[in-house]
């Protein structure tokens, strides 16, 4: 009776060795097949943000050692007009950054989707997507020109439309950010088209089809069919478009360098400033661990209010 | 569907073909088209002018063009600055490419130990934003004596890009049917050869998407090859291109040809790899 019961057990028991055993002979291929990534983000991408943390507690330089100072760093951006002035700038340009990366490319991709003639849809797929030839510093130059207040196409416009209205556009303090916000206006081309247009495609025939017995139809279905069914995509666009939003500073590099005065300057255009012109490393780890923080705020923030509708889960 | 035929039946031939062609839809979409083009537009044409052309007709099309624009353009050190961006993205790609198909291998397809911790530490790349790292990873550049060489761009860029990889490939990855993968491992197949000859050949296209992508990110990126690279040897286009701006200042024909000549290469691979791309962005793998 006794042996004839523990049998089982001892045999269940030999099995969960064996498999625990496998588990740690396929988790050791497994480290292997991951080693490469690690190497490098550990490297490259988690020391160096980890320095960047310690260094925003120092007044380093570059060059010499650096001196524990505290929070002075942080105390002192509290204090910096500069600073204080471009985190106003960074926060339109990340909403209105979110704000045309949720719509412009959306509603292109709707208008393909809609089309019953599949060569059209190719074509418009096709050229829609071109544009992303253009090197992005090139678009920039281009755009310097257009807002060029001698040569350019919008004084040009203007002129030959009898308005006397005679800007400096990218020189004048108070038009500078917006114009910086319009280079790439209608903001309608590129990759964000084609992956919504993958998620609409993927909604499928049999949903549209209820969805329009229903009565949903146009704006309607757009808002409570097809939005929760692309929120995967939406989810990805929308935090990398705030994300690129707050920290981005291409555009200042090239065309403002943050002025006139500082009525284009962004925090990332800031501490690239410190860090390079002033050599004051520091301090620019400060600013760089400041934005770090309200980056990952944010994207907790999103990815926990807008959940997605097919979460896959990992084996 | 015979009501909603109904309507339509009594229209004229010529009205029903004209509804079936969608036509609002279109001119909204051709409209869009040519705002978006119209920079495109303006640069081709003024990279043809001389400057008399230049001051006097600006927005037009005007003759004879210049195409002496593009010799001079390219007889200024265009060339080897394409050709370092073309290096630059080539063994970056690859090198990522390598790493990121392996791991995502890994999280889609093993089992091991920690897969939750080591996926997070992944998902947190994301959030570390490049201005954070920018001045640290400028002085590592210096403490490992790579400034001023190709590894400076080479190493940071490939893990850069494994982040958004293994996030993408994973997803892809684990999409594919296990059957294949049972009978491959019934067969005796190692993880490697698995990977080798049935996951990567069915994954083509969304590799190839991911490529070019990080090869437009390359081609395009200003910040850190700005940042670590001074030697004009081993500039790469878009920070030769900010010199050139100040070298043709008032040179605008050769100035705009050689913005022209700086967007070929992308232009070259997207003409060849267009389907490809397309295909590979549409497939649904992009979403989180």
């Amino acid at each position: 009776m006794e042996i004839a019961s523990m049998r089982p057990a001892v045999r269940s028991l030999e099995k969960k060795k064996t498999a625990n055993l496998r588990l740690v002979r396929s988790s050791l291929q497994a480290y292997l097949f991951l080693l490469p990534t690690f190497a490098l983000i550990g490297l490259f991408s988690y020391y160096p943000a980890m320095l960047a943390l310690y260094h925003s507690l120092t007044d380093w330089n570059g060059v010499l050692l650096a001196n524990y100072v505290g929070l002075d760093n942080f105390r002192e951006m509290l204090r910096d007009r500069v600073l204080l002035a471009s985190l106003n700038n960074m926060l339109t340009v990340a909403v209105w950054s979110l704000v045309i990366t949720l719509t412009m490319p959306l509603l292109v991709a709707e208008l393909i989707y809609s089309l019953r003639n599949n060569r059209a849809q190719y074509w418009y797929r096709l050229l829609f997507v071109a544009p992303i030839v253009v090197p992005s510093v090139v678009t920039l130059l281009v755009w310097r020109f257009i807002y060029d207040p001698d040569l350019g196409l919008i004084n040009a416009v203007l002129e030959r439309l009898g308005l006397a209205f005679h800007s400096r556009w990218l020189g004048d303090p108070k038009l500078a950010l917006y114009c910086l916000l319009f280079i790439g206006f209608p903001f309608a081309a590129g990759t964000n088209v084609l992956i919504y247009l993958a998620g609409l495609q993927g909604i499928g025939e049999s949903v549209i089809d209820a969805a329009k017995l229903d009565g949903a139809i146009g704006l309607r279905r757009i808002i409570s069919i097809d939005l929760p069914l692309i929120m995967g995509q939406v989810r990805l666009l929308g935090i990398l478009s705030i994300i690129g939003g707050i920290q981005g500073f291409g555009a200042q590099l090239v065309l403002t360098h943050g002025g006139p005065g500082y009525a284009t300057m962004v925090p990332g255009m800031w501490m690239y400033e410190t860090a390079f012109s002033y050599s004051r490393m520091g301090y620019a780890s400060a600013i760089g661990t400041s934005m770090f923080m309200i980056i990952l705020g944010l994207t907790l923030v999103i990815m926990r209010s807008m959940q997605s509708s097919t979460e896959y889960t990992a084996k | 569907m015979t009501t909603l035929n109904a309507s339509v039946h009594h229209r004229h031939p010529l009205a029903r073909l004209w509804g079936r062609i969608q036509w609002k839809t279109h001119l909204a979409l051709l409209i869009l088209l040519v705002l978006t083009f119209y920079p495109v537009i303006l640069l081709v044409l003024f990279s043809v002018k001389n400057n008399t052309q230049f001051f006097t007709e600006r927005f037009t099309l005007s003759f004879p063009l210049y195409l002496d624009n593009f010799i001079a353009a390219w007889g200024s050190g265009i060339a080897v600055y394409m050709g370092n961006s073309a290096l630059y993205a080539l063994v970056a790609v690859v090198l990522t490419l390598v790493a990121a198909a392996l791991s995502a291998y890994a999280f889609a397809r093993m089992r091991f130990i920690g897969k939750e911790v080591l996926f997070f530490l992944i998902l947190g790349l994301l959030m570390i934003p490049g201005v954070l790292t920018l001045v640290p990873s400028f002085v590592l550049m210096i403490k490992f004596n790579l400034l001023n060489t190709r590894w400076a761009l080479w190493l940071p860029y490939a893990a850069g890009g494994q982040a958004f990889a293994i996030f993408v490939l994973r997803t892809f990855f684990a999409g594919l049917p296990e059957e294949l993968f049972e009978s491959a491992r019934i067969d005796g197949a190692s993880e490697l050869t698995v990977l080798r000859h049935i996951t990567l050949p069915l994954s083509k296209p969304i590799m190839g998407t991911l490529a070019l992508l990080q090869v437009y990110g390359i081609w395009n990126d200003l910040v850190w090859p700005l940042t670590v690279i001074t030697k004009p040897e081993l500039k790469t286009v878009m920070v030769g291109l900010l010199g050139f701006t100040t070298q043709f200042s008032t040179d605008y024909g050769p100035l705009y040809a050689g913005y022209v000549i700086a967007s070929l290469p992308l232009l070259i691979l997207f003409a060849l790899s267009s389907g490809l791309f397309i295909q590979g962005l549409t497939s649904g793998a992009i979403k989180i």
